[in-house]
């Protein structure tokens, strides 16, 4: 008895202060939140591999070239800015760092090209509140030679089956289709696989997901498919457009990654602005909110959309159209599906 | 000396019970006769009359083989005469044991039965509340430590196996807790939930008057999750486990203002087991949308869930019931696919334990 007592003792007082699991013990000091917050992008992040083939991206030496930067004495605002300075080496969309003074957004991938979208402008398309219908956050209404017009400005909301069936019932004698995603920053990725689900017939395959499966760079899992269902009792066959801009973003960029490889679907206006990396969210010591990418989806190649999608017809607004009051993208994808239909009406 | 102590651990009846060594042996008449069992305590007397009887039975087949053997001895009718009144004697000697033998035969099992309808019967039923901090780590959610306030509720049913001869402990737990915690710059929160249910068996050793030992093992399974309301498309964390543990518990009765009193400290620790948990960076997007599962489903042992949860308890009579009261610390941790997690829970224990009847 005295034996079994000692063993379960030794084993009690050897084992388990041995098995402690605890965190990093970060403390809210500016070096520690430097530490912190390059140690969470450096174990979650998953673009490393790839950013490193495509601009030389090496975590490890930004790392050196910041850290001198952080001294305990620096204000807030100084250790924000350096912080936020090295999020944007990840050029990335997805990658925040947050405080209720403040957020930092890289926004490269917008700015350094033409807005190609105008609300004013768009307004005079749509018209009244009278002249278009909305469901689920999606305006839309039946335009000139007879085109459906779907302006989908987010996926913030929940697209279901019945917002999906009363409005392609309301576009269903439409000859063409146009689908404008341009400045939707994304949303849900439910709801931009719903809305692709109007363009399939049975379930499609339309991309790869994968995660991290440990701490390190290349710790991968083979990347599975996402599938596509299609929307219950609706099937789109006729041409459609959809309609990018660079801030077509994240889930906006994930449905026209679902629906490019359609036949019946043609890519009109800009570059995507990318971010296929799904966003997990941490934080740092100070309190301080951390976003970044953690699941890295890619098309059905294989190929990453991170950095955008191209169109397949790019367009931008000119400045002679921004002054008249004219949306060269939109009136772009009027004549190419009115040519569309005629076409179809010749065969 | 232990049956001084006695009335108090009504509540450890069932466990104390018929016991095999001999200190539970010299107590168990004790216990039958005083410990509120009018069944066994009748059951006893019937079985000692009837071993009365069977004394006798046995004393009067003696003399009748005696009178058999003085009846040979003596010649001619007179001795034809003693010896069928000897072999009458012997007879019926013989029928009066067995039939006192049948008796006790009955009545032994009916002893038997009866205590193992007490058994049956008497389950002593502890409810605990705990209320005290818990500090929550998990790597998938945040690297930072949160800390707040937490409660829970504990039921726990222990009696006496049908089988062991009354060694082994039936033990039964279910578990409540909740925990409120914020980060150390008190602008996001986890709200931690757990509900555990535990059933298994442990042997009973008196290892002297004072002291007993309990050591078995429990199965069973455990579900919670983690929200943290900062996060977006990780703002929770899922739990969902089966483990098997070892446990021991020790009681020490003693007597306190003039009351029999025990203390108990109780340990555990989870052996194997089968635990849910998402990849490193896996959402639950992928896992419930897509329906991608990637080893969501991982073997535990001390190695990735060293774990313990250890109750100090004092345990003392109020009017019909026992109040409990103590320390609990219950160390939940684990190291699955990456993913470090921790709930330290060091709480104050208030309760009750009744002794129940079915």
């Amino acid at each position: 008895m005295c034996r079994l007592l000692h063993i379960i003792s030794v084993i009690v007082l050897l084992v388990l202060p041995m098995s402690c699991i605890s965190s990093d013990g970060f403390e809210d000091t500016r070096r520690d939140n430097f530490e912190a917050l390059w140690n969470v992008i450096d174990r979650h992040y998953c673009f490393f591999s790839y950013k490193k083939q495509a601009y030389g991206l090496d975590w490890d030496e930004v790392y050196r070239r910041y850290s001198p930067q952080v001294e305990e004495k620096m204000s807030d605002e100084a250790l924000f800015q350096v912080l936020s300075r090295m999020t944007y080496e990840l050029r990335d969309g997805h990658v925040n760092l947050a405080y209720a003074g403040n957020t930092s957004y890289y926004t490269q991938w917008y700015d350094a090209f033409p807005e190609n979208f105008n609300d004013s402008i768009l307004r005079r398309y749509l018209g009244s509140s009278d002249d278009y219908r909305t469901t689920a956050g999606m305006k839309y209404k039946v335009m000139a030679n007879n085109i459906g017009y779907i302006r989908c400005p987010s996926f913030e909301n929940s697209i279901g089956d019945g917002n999906l069936h009363y409005m392609m019932e309301y576009l269903a004698t439409c000859d063409g289709l146009i689908i404008d995603v341009r400045n939707n920053g994304g949303g849900m990725l439910t709801s931009a696989q719903a809305l692709a689900g109007i363009f399939v017939n049975e379930s499609t395959v339309m991309g790869f997901m994968s995660h991290k499966t440990g701490p390190g760079h290349e710790d991968f899992s083979a990347p599975q498919p996402i599938r596509v269902s299609p929307a219950s009792g609706l099937r789109w066959q006729k041409p459609t457009v959809i309609l990018t801009n660079r801030r077509t973003y994240s889930a906006a960029n994930a449905f026209v990654m679902f629906v490019k490889s359609l036949e019946s679907v043609t890519l009109i206006g800009d570059r995507t602005g990318g971010g296929s990396g799904m966003p997990f969210s941490s934080e740092l010591p100070r309190g301080w909110s951390v976003r970044f990418s953690a699941c890295p989806m890619t098309d059905i190649t294989g190929e990453h959309t991170e950095f955008g999608i191209d169109p397949d017809i790019n367009v931008d607004i000119s400045s002679e159209d921004y002054n008249r009051g004219i949306d060269t993208i939109l009136e772009t994808a009027l004549q190419y599906l009115a040519e569309k239909c005629r076409t179809a009406d010749g065969q | 000396m232990f049956h001084r102590i006695l009335p108090l651990p009504l509540l450890f009846l069932p466990f104390f019970g018929p016991a095999s060594t001999a200190h539970a042996q010299e107590n168990a008449k004790y216990l039958l006769a005083d410990a509120a069992c009018p069944q066994e305590k009748g059951t006893t007397n019937a079985m000692e009359n009837a071993v009365n009887v069977l004394e006798s039975a046995t004393n009067a087949m003696e003399n009748a083989v005696n009178a058999l053997g003085s009846a040979a001895k003596t010649p001619g009718n007179t001795a034809n005469a003693h010896g069928k009144s000897a072999e009458n004697m012997r007879g019926n000697a013989e029928n009066a044991q067995k039939s006192v033998a049948n008796t006790l035969e009955s009545t032994a099992n009916a002893h038997g039965k009866s205590t193992e309808n007490a058994q049956r019967r008497t389950v002593g039923r502890t409810w605990i509340f705990r209320i005290g901090g818990n500090a929550l780590y998990d790597s998938y959610l945040s690297p930072l430590d949160y800390n707040g306030p937490s409660a829970g509720l504990s039921m726990e049913n222990e009696g006496t196996a049908r089988w062991g001869n009354g060694n082994v402990i039936t033990f039964l737990r279910l578990d409540v807790d909740g925990t409120w915690a914020e980060n150390q710059a008190k602008n996001a929160d986890f709200y931690d939930g757990n509900v555990e249910f535990h059933f298994g068996w442990q042997y009973n050793w008196q290892l002297s008057p004072n002291w007993r030992l309990r050591a078995g093992g429990i199965a069973g399974i455990n579900t919670g999750g983690t929200y943290s309301t900062r996060n977006g498309n990780n703002p929770a964390q899922g739990r969902a486990a089966f483990d098997v543990r070892a446990m021991v518990v020790a009681d020490y009765a003693f007597r306190m203002f003039g009351k029999g009193c025990s203390a108990r400290i109780s340990a555990e620790s989870p052996l194997a087991g089968l635990m849910f948990s998402p990849q490193y960076g896996q959402s639950y997007y992928e896992i419930f949308s897509l329906g991608h599962y990637d080893g969501n489903v991982r073997f535990t042992y001390p190695g990735n869930v060293p774990s313990l949860r250890l109750d100090a308890t004092l345990r003392f009579p109020v009017r019909k019931a026992y109040i409990v009261a103590g320390y609990g610390a219950d160390i939940r941790q684990s190291r699955v696919n990456h993913l470090d997690r921790h709930a330290w829970n060091h709480c104050f224990l208030i309760g009750f334990t009744r002794r129940l009847s079915f």
